[in-house]
């Protein structure tokens, strides 16, 4: 009965790769984009809000509880991480402004829950997604949909 | 002018008795307990009862009755391995001894060595240097090396190496002069009438009074620490017959014991494996639970050599151990545990489970033989939003009824 193991760098990798996937049924003509360069993604949304829409970035919040199985060559892992999407206060969503910008963050909301989260898991190689909790952060400039998970791993240590 | 000194200063000294309850009060051995002393002292009972005498004035009274000794100390333990290389000879640890008079055997006569040239596979190879006995338990090699991985194996003819050696394979052929690790074993009786108990007097020793308590047996054991980032510890509940207050020992006393690191469970491991395969099959466990059903018996009777004493005797009845854990649901379709116990007649398990890797700091349980427990079927459950299901065996008499070690329910490994 061997355990597969994988890596957070790897499940971070597929969960990107399954949210860049999606295809929005809302504002479908704009895609996701990972942004990978920023070290803090939220201040930089605020401060660059009109190119920041459906942006967004993957980052392991390195909340972990301690491993309750050490083999000599395997441990589990359960790493807190968040999935945070940038949508802009100043952006034309339609006709009813916020509300239209609150019903696409729900419709994308749904979305990736089922790519990279809870319902997920299927596209995320060798992890388990759970214990989630979805939330929307008001910022200035720019709202932040915010997807904490945690994910279940098993990883090498020989 | 107070005469109280700091309550937490105190030590445990313990001896065998000649005959239970003996009348002696000398003490060889200390053990290294831990938490506070009064906690032992607070479990001595001597109760006394009102006799209902008939009084003539409203308020009259008088003394009630002393009854007999009794009482419970609980003795709590770090589970430490061996405390030094098992790369050679042993000597006995002071864990491992009292461990012995709890569970009723002490073994130290293995000896490490290595693996001899030429091993043929992973459960078939010779041993250089070492004196292992058929059903003896030791470490080979050290972790992470791909072969013994530091782990527990059983040899099942360690003295005239056939095919296999080992009842549980290696993960890969072992290299000639891999370190085999003698353990310490501890394990109970199996003979329908090695019902005999050494019973044991302790001394509780604090900076104000110490007692002394006679005809003292186990009555209970429980093993904790067992999963990731614990360590191991062992709480052993005696039954006392008798005790008395003391004066004339020595607090510091000078008696020696142990202070050993305890054993810290990660980097170890636990197979499961049908009886009589050799196949490495390691599960990934957690709430990982071993319990002792420790029964023995008080016997009250006359003849006791004090006043108050009630109890002369105990025997041992049994010594059952059943092993319980949680594992990760497999996908649907497959159920392997489901299926073992939705059997008639299962295939009996062997389980050994490794509890760390380091040299002198390790500790490995070895259950030969186990079969369904009275339970429930295993199903399916939440634990912590992941689908994971628990599984439960219980320990009955070896396959192997040669000897005592091969036989034995369990046999706990000091490494």
């Amino acid at each position: 009965m061997a355990t597969t193991t994988t890596t957070y760098e790897a499940i971070r990798g597929d969960q990107i790769a399954a949210i860049h996937a999606i295809s929005p049924s809302l504002k479908s003509d704009v895609p996701f984009i990972a942004d990978l360069a920023q070290v803090d993604f939220r201040a930089w949304a605020e401060k660059n809000p009109a190119a920041s829409l459906r942006r967004f970035c993957v980052v392991d919040l390195f909340d972990e509880d301690a491993t309750e199985v050490s083999s000599y060559d395997v441990e589990d892992r359960r790493v807190r991480a968040e999935i945070v999407v940038a949508y802009p206060r100043v952006y034309a969503y339609g006709t009813d402004a916020d509300r239209d910008r609150r019903d696409m963050m729900r419709a994308d909301r749904i979305a990736i829950v089922n790519a990279a989260g809870l319902r997920g898991s299927g596209n995320i190689a060798n992890a388990s997604i759970y214990d989630q909790r979805v939330f929307s952060e008001e910022g200035d400039n720019v709202a932040f949909l915010v997807l904490e998970h945690s994910v279940f791993f098993w990883i090498d240590v020989s | 002018m107070s005469t109280a000194n700091p309550s937490h200063e105190g030590a445990l000294l313990y001896a065998d008795e000649a005959s239970f309850g003996e009348v002696s009060t000398t003490f060889d051995e200390r053990l290294p307990i831990v938490g506070s002393i009064n906690d032992l002292i607070t479990g001595l009972e001597q109760t006394s009862a009102d006799v209902g005498r008939t009084a003539q004035y409203q308020n009259d009274g008088h003394n009630s009755v002393r009854l007999t000794q009794g009482g419970t100390i609980k003795v709590k333990l770090a589970g430490s391995g061996h405390g030094s290389t098992g790369a050679g000879a042993l000597s006995a640890s002071v864990l491992g001894t009292f461990l012995g008079r709890v569970f009723g055997n002490q073994v130290t006569s293995q000896v490490g060595g290595t693996v001899a040239a030429s091993p043929t596979d992973a459960d078939t190879f010779s041993l250089s240097s070492a004196t292992i006995p058929d059903g003896g338990i030791g470490r080979i090699g050290s972790i992470n090396d791909g072969r013994g991985n530091g782990q527990f194996y059983r040899f099942i003819d360690a003295a005239t190496p056939g095919d296999p050696i080992v009842a549980n394979a290696l993960t890969a052929t072992p290299n000639a002069g891999d370190v085999v690790y003698a353990a310490e074993l501890i394990h109970p009786s199996e003979g329908p009438t090695a019902a005999s108990l050494t019973s044991m007097r302790f001394q509780i020793q604090t900076a104000n009074q110490r007692y002394n308590c006679f005809g003292c047996y186990p009555t209970a054991v429980r093993l904790n620490g067992l999963n990731a980032n614990e360590y191991v510890q062992w709480e052993i509940d005696f039954a006392v017959s008798a005790w008395a207050p003391e004066s004339s020992s020595t607090f510091p006393t000078t008696v020696s014991t142990d202070t050993f690191p305890p054993v810290v469970s990660a980097g170890g491991s636990v197979h499961v494996q049908d009886v009589g395969v050799t196949t490495l099959q390691h599960l990934n466990v957690r709430d990982l639970e071993v319990t002792f059903n420790l029964h023995n018996v008080g016997l009250r009777g006359p003849g006791a050599p004090r006043s108050y004493q009630a109890i002369v005797d105990a025997r041992r009845a049994m010594c059952a151990a059943h092993v319980k854990f949680t594992i990760d649901r497999e996908a649907a379709g497959t159920d392997t545990w489901g299926d073992w116990w939705n059997t008639s007649s299962t295939t009996a398990q062997q389980i050994m489970i490794s509890l760390g890797a380091i040299d002198g700091q390790s500790m490995g349980i070895y259950l030969p033989k186990c079969v369904r427990p009275p339970v429930n079927s295993p199903t399916q459950q939440d634990r912590d939003g992941l689908n994971t299901y628990t599984i439960e065996f219980m320990a009955v008499t070896g396959g192997t009824l040669t000897t005592e070690l091969e036989r034995a329910n369990f046999v706990i490994a000091l490494a």
